[in-house]
């Protein structure tokens, strides 16, 4: 059994709005994150899954509820639905920005990051600016940045929401080969649910808000991932399966809010 | 109908220089009396023959210029910085600003030429040029740090980046396209402020170019009120460019500002 690196305990996160009483946008949420497996949360768009990637990465404080990481030296790489990054840095100054806000010495500085853009693919373009790379590429560079730093929890907020099929396909191959190669975890909030499917371990389906887990799905794949697994009936059954669910949960809704 | 940039280029100066030869002779022709309008060849044999007091006085107006807008520049985005990490002083501060800002500032150099000015009048004078200039430095930082991406700002906090950190590498940079824009504002309001002092503070405590449009006021001579007038333009119009060349030079290689007006580079992007 794998290990668990991340749990989340009863998790809720409100918005204060102005009269000051509290809207609650998300939970309460348990689970349980494990090494080497990617999970999708997938959910109605406002349901919180964005908020709940960013409460994962430490970057939005729970109202209520605990976040435990098991491991100490966690280290985390968020990729954001935009590239992110600094228009007036080079390539490579942008993969080191991680390592330049930890302290880290120049040269080995140089070293990883000119690794990691080998890895995506984009080593002879370091010294370019961001606005001289196509959209695909921008989004690698957002991904070796994330990488850089050897995170063990990797976190992706639809990161490839705005580029054409056949790089988001492209890309989403890489990534579950990257990921399962560094034995780290992986959550990915995505609206797609045949990215998810074609990503993910283990899909995790929130309601409409606040957002609470109400389907958790296996995904019965193989490992190593292609285009082959997006033809097979699994595949397509795991698919019509998530889209009944997610139909019904907002048939529930409107008819409670009728 | 397309120009050449050669006659785009050259056009505007043909046509100031065809003004002037209008100016000339209709003067000339007209008999007009240069207590009343003086010609440009006269205007040009003031600044000829007067040049060394003339640029005496553009010095002492450039370093008031300066001054105030060094301290608009420092202020603004030094209070730019206070705001967005203490969202209360910003609170409290913000009316008080606004209220500095739409006073006009005729009405209150003469308070601050009484305060501060029988000691030092040059202090002064910075000080009301400062108050011209200092607010489009203030709202444009101010505006420049708001606007960066919020998930940029959350990548920071992901990095544990230090206040001084973020500031140095996100915030000054994201921010220093529209300060530049505050810059170019405020360069040509500090010199406003700089005349209006001069202006307010009067003859005699003063020798700038402000001072200089009094005086040959006072005696007519208007062919030297024009040639003060003339250096006065050449000064906004330096201090103009040169904000501009800045703005030129740190941002064409990667603000869209700079960057949208060139040929579309898609055409040299590998796909994917």
């Amino acid at each position: 059994m794998q290990d668990t690196v991340l749990s989340l305990k009863d998790i809720c996160f409100s918005y204060a709005d102005a009269t000051s009483s509290k809207n609650l946008a998300l939970g309460p949420i348990s689970q349980d994150f494990r090494q080497s497996e990617i999970t999708a949360i997938v959910g109605p768009s406002g349901c919180g899954k964005s908020t709940l990637l960013r409460l994962i990465g430490g970057l939005r404080k729970p109202s209520s509820g605990k976040l435990i990481r098991y491991h100490d030296d966690e280290k985390t790489g968020f990729v954001f639905q935009d590239p992110t990054l600094l228009a007036w840095q080079n390539i490579r100054d942008n993969v080191c920005l991680p390592m330049k806000l930890a302290g880290l010495p120049k040269s080995e500085q140089i070293s990883r990051s000119q690794e990691t853009l080998k890895l995506v693919g984009l080593e002879n373009w370091q010294d370019s600016l961001p606005r001289q790379l196509s959209g695909g590429m921008k989004m690698r560079v957002s991904l070796a940045r994330a990488l850089v730093g050897e995170p063990n929890l990797l976190l992706f907020d639809e990161p490839f929401a705005a580029l054409d099929e056949l790089t988001r396909n492209r890309l989403d191959e890489e990534l579950r080969q990257i990921i399962l190669e560094r034995k780290a975890t992986g959550i990915f909030v995505t609206h797609s649910l045949s990215e998810s499917v074609f990503l993910a371990d283990r899909i995790l389906v929130l309601s409409q808000s606040p957002g609470q887990i109400i389907y958790e799905l296996d995904v019965d794949g193989p490992a190593q991932r292609d285009a082959k697994w997006r033809r097979s009936p699994r595949f397509h059954e795991h698919c019509s399966q998530l889209s009944d669910l997610m139909t019904q949960d907002s048939l529930t809704a409107s008819q409670g809010h009728a | 109908m397309k120009y050449s940039p050669t006659i785009k280029q050259i056009t505007p100066w043909a046509f100031g220089a065809a003004l002037l030869i209008a100016w000339e002779i209709a003067v000339t022709r007209a008999q007009i009396p240069s207590y009343v309008l003086p010609t440009p060849s006269q205007i040009w044999a003031v600044l000829r023959t007067e040049y060394l007091t003339l640029l005496h006085s553009t010095w002492i107006t450039l370093q008031i210029t300066l001054m105030a807008f060094l301290a608009a520049v420092t202020t603004g985005v030094g209070l730019a910085i206070i705001f967005s990490r203490f969202k209360l002083i910003e609170t409290v501060l913000y009316p008080y600003v606004v209220i500095l800002q739409v006073t006009p500032v005729i009405a209150i150099a003469p308070l601050i030429l009484i305060w501060v000015g029988f000691d030092n009048v040059n202090l002064a004078l910075i000080l009301i040029g400062w108050i011209v200039a200092f607010f489009p430095m203030l709202t444009n930082s101010v505006a420049g740090m708001k606007a960066i991406d919020p998930d940029m700002q959350d990548l920071f906090t992901l990095y544990r980046a230090r206040s001084l950190q973020r500031l140095i590498q996100l915030e000054l940079p994201a921010a220093f396209p529209n300060m530049l824009t505050g810059a170019k504002i405020s360069g040509g309001l500090a010199l406003i402020g700089a005349v209006v002092a001069e202006f307010v503070a009067g003859s005699g405590s003063s020798t700038g170019l402000a001072w200089r449009i009094i005086e040959a006021g006072n005696r007519l001579d208007i062919a030297a009120m024009f040639a003060a007038l003339f250096l006065l333009s050449v000064l906004g119009i330096t201090i103009f460019h040169l904000l501009s060349l800045l703005e030129w030079a740190a941002l064409r290689k990667w603000h869209p500002s700079f960057t949208s007006s060139e040929p579309p580079r898609s055409a040299n992007k590998p796909s994917e």
